[in-house]
């Protein structure tokens, strides 16, 4: 363990004697450069307890550098979703709602993609990225458009964005009637370096969406009597801040991620996060990480797990997504560099979500689960 | 699955090895043969035994006296002889070289005090100017001699070679100067055992070393026996006598050329050789006249050698 050792004058005037000594040390050129070419493929598993979701994602990526201030991106997806979904709550023994999931199970497979471009000139930075997404029910067309400024010799970088999205959402039943929804995201944030080991980043994000933001295969139960379709309204403004701070620690040899968030938006969701990550790099070039999430939200304002009446206004949901509940859970993982050109990353979540978490607003144990994540990627840069 | 391949080979009148883990012997051999010419080019350039090289140039100008331009690479090394001359106060000095005529292996008596003051007065870093790219000798009949600073530099070297081709466990071993190229594969330290100055059999402390180097000096690798007597090869530009005080020395560094620079120094100060070591903050292992082991890597010295 490398205690920190203050090095003697003397020994200072020799190092810096040897350092002019040509091929004493390996030039730093053996490392990959600042513009490498990059390609990464991920295979991760996503599940969820009691049978409900589970999603298999292959992801490669491409960054192909073109002389040292452009580079071209290309990323491309596929997702196999199946297992069953809840579509609305019933009232179980004893009035307690209950969840009724998709009879059969729900298989969907998306394909997604973007291509994108980067230009650097002197301190600043802009990229520019079109994405497509692809399924059955669910089509995405995006663009981003983001720009980064370093300053103060590279020690704060201060960064900016805006993406729009304009998707079209339909159902099985009626698959060629597809509704728009149209998503704007603004994003600002800076990156201040505080010293040799320590460095904090704030962002902020306002957005936009309007149009048919309603989950068609929702519903929502009411006693006396039917089952109405789940209805949101029509515009949704959320405005999230979000604060990470990453030190070394000289003591234990390791890096410390702290990372808090607080989101609101005008449906009534308020949310918060807190997460801790411990880094440590091993000998052979492996670093480990392990860590720990807190989340917490409060429910949607026209939230209920099942109605009494028909509402008086005309929105109303029983989405588990817009319930008040929170989670608790921890992540692992390892990466080995197999040289300065590949490395090979496990890292595996495991998160409990529990309506007793939740920081405001109506939840249901009823929508308690468990779900656990775990992917391999492979990386390569030249 | 890396397994390890070793190459031994002579050099700078010492058997020298270049250690590799690879997963094949073609490409650690083909690894091993560059590091191994780049120690054989710096042994031809710097032997102040072959009429042909960079040493002996100079030496033929240093003989007569005056000015001399050297190459890039000889500069680097004139720079660092210079920082060893001045972190030493001046006991490490490349232009010591004129006391072997008066210490030399065939010799059997001991030299007339008389022979070495008259020696002395051609020894002298501050008899000699040196303006890179110019090295002027003011003072005729000197001798350089790169002992202690090119043995090291060449382990350095090929320990680069090796690394910059992408082999990341290894080392390069010089005659007992040693600069690791990286851990065995499973992440363990390579375990270097100091050889014990009077028992070759015997060793007086093993170092863990992850990285970084060991260089070793000592009154028993290479000395000169007058009537039964042992007299080490280093000499002292003070006196124009071989060193006494420290039997062997070894200290670990980030590069080996310090290493070796370092115990170097810490013999030709003698008793306070130790003193030395400690104010420049090495990790060091020595064995005094006496027998008695001192040092920061001593056996039992809470401290270890290294960093993974």
């Amino acid at each position: 363990m490398g205690a920190i050792r203050r090095i003697s004058p003397r020994l200072a005037a020799f190092t810096a004697a040897a350092m002019a000594l040509p091929g004493v040390h390996a030039r730093a050129a053996e490392a990959p450069g600042e513009n490498p070419w990059a390609f990464d493929a991920t295979h991760m598993e996503y599940s969820e307890s009691g049978n409900r979701m589970n999603v298999r994602v292959n992801q490669a990526s491409a960054v192909i550098p073109i002389g040292d201030s452009f580079q071209l991106k290309a990323n491309g997806i596929q997702d196999l979703v199946s297992g069953a979904s809840p579509i609305f709550n019933a009232p179980g023994p004893g009035g307690k709602p209950q969840q009724v999931l998709t009879g059969a199970s729900v298989r969907d497979n998306r394909k997604a993609g973007d291509i994108g471009a980067s230009a650097t000139f002197g301190d600043n930075q802009f990229t520019l990225r079109q994405g497509w997404s692809n399924e059955n029910d669910y089509k995405s067309t995006w663009t981003s458009l983001e720009a980064r400024h370093d300053l103060n010799r590279k020690n704060t970088t201060l960064a900016a964005g805006f993406s729009f999205s304009d998707d079209g959402v339909s159902n099985h039943d009626t698959p060629d009637d597809f509704r728009t929804r149209i998503r704007r995201d603004f994003y600002a944030g800076v990156t201040q370096v505080i010293d040799e080991r320590s460095l904090v980043q704030l962002s902020l994000e306002y957005s936009y969406s309007n149009g048919f933001l309603s989950d068609p295969y929702k519903l929502v139960f009411v006693q006396s009597g039917g089952l109405l379709p789940d209805a949101r309204p029509s515009q949704r403004r959320q405005t999230a801040a979000s604060v990470k701070y990453v030190t070394f620690i000289p003591a234990i040899d390791s890096a410390l991620h702290a990372t808090g968030s607080l989101s609101t938006d005008n449906w009534g969701v308020r949310s918060g996060s807190l997460e801790l990550q411990w880094k440590k790099k091993l000998p052979g070039e492996w670093l480990v990480s392990a860590g720990a999430r807190y989340y917490t939200q409060s429910s949607a304002d026209f939230y209920a797990p099942l109605l009494e009446n028909p509402p008086t206004g005309d929105t109303q949901t029983s989405d588990y997504r817009l319930a008040g509940f929170g989670s608790i859970g921890w992540l692992a993982g390892v990466t080995k560099e197999l040289n300065p050109n590949f490395s090979v990353q496990f890292a595996a979540e495991r998160s409990y979500r529990r309506a007793g978490l939740r920081s405001g607003g109506t939840g249901i144990d009823a929508d308690n689960y468990i779900w656990g994540l775990y992917l391999v990627t492979l990386q390569a840069r030249f | 699955m890396l397994a390890l391949f070793r190459f031994p080979f002579s050099a700078m009148g010492s058997r020298c090895e270049v250690r590799l883990y690879a997963r094949d012997e073609t490409a650690a051999s083909a690894c091993a043969q560059a590091a191994t010419a780049d120690v054989r080019r710096l042994d031809a350039k710097y032997s102040r035994y072959r009429t042909d090289s960079v040493t002996a140039e100079m030496n033929r100008v240093a003989a007569r006296g005056g000015p001399i331009d050297v190459d890039a690479e000889t500069a680097t090394l004139l720079d660092y002889a210079e920082t060893c001359f001045e972190q030493s106060d001046g006991l490490f000095d490349i232009t010591s070289g004129a006391l072997r005529e008066a210490w030399h292996s065939e010799r059997k008596t001991l030299p007339e005090p008389a022979v070495l003051k008259a020696l002395l007065a051609r020894v002298g870093w501050s008899k000699v100017r040196w303006n890179r790219p110019r090295l002027a000798f003011d003072v005729a009949g000197m001798e350089l001699d790169f002992g202690g600073v090119v043995k090291e530099y060449a382990a350095d070297r090929a320990a680069v070679i090796c690394a910059e081709e992408g082999f990341e466990h290894g080392l390069v071993d010089l005659g007992g100067d040693i600069r690791i190229i990286g851990p065995h594969p499973d992440g363990s330290p390579w375990i270097v055992g100091i050889q014990h100055p009077r028992d070759s059999d015997a060793v007086i402390a093993t170092l863990d070393l992850f990285n970084g180097a060991v260089a070793t000096s000592g009154d028993y690798e290479r000395f000169i026996e007058i009537d039964g007597r042992r007299y080490s090869h280093i000499l002292s530009p003070r006196t124009g006598r071989p060193v006494q005080g420290l039997a062997g020395v070894s200290v670990v560094a980030e590069e080996c050329v310090v290493a070796g620079s370092a115990t170097t120094i810490a013999m030709l100060k003698e008793e306070r050789g130790a003193a030395w070591l400690d104010e420049i903050g090495l990790p060091h292992v020595f064995m005094d006249r006496d027998m008695r082991i001192g040092g920061t890597l001593a056996p039992g010295f809470n401290a270890r050698a290294g960093t993974p």
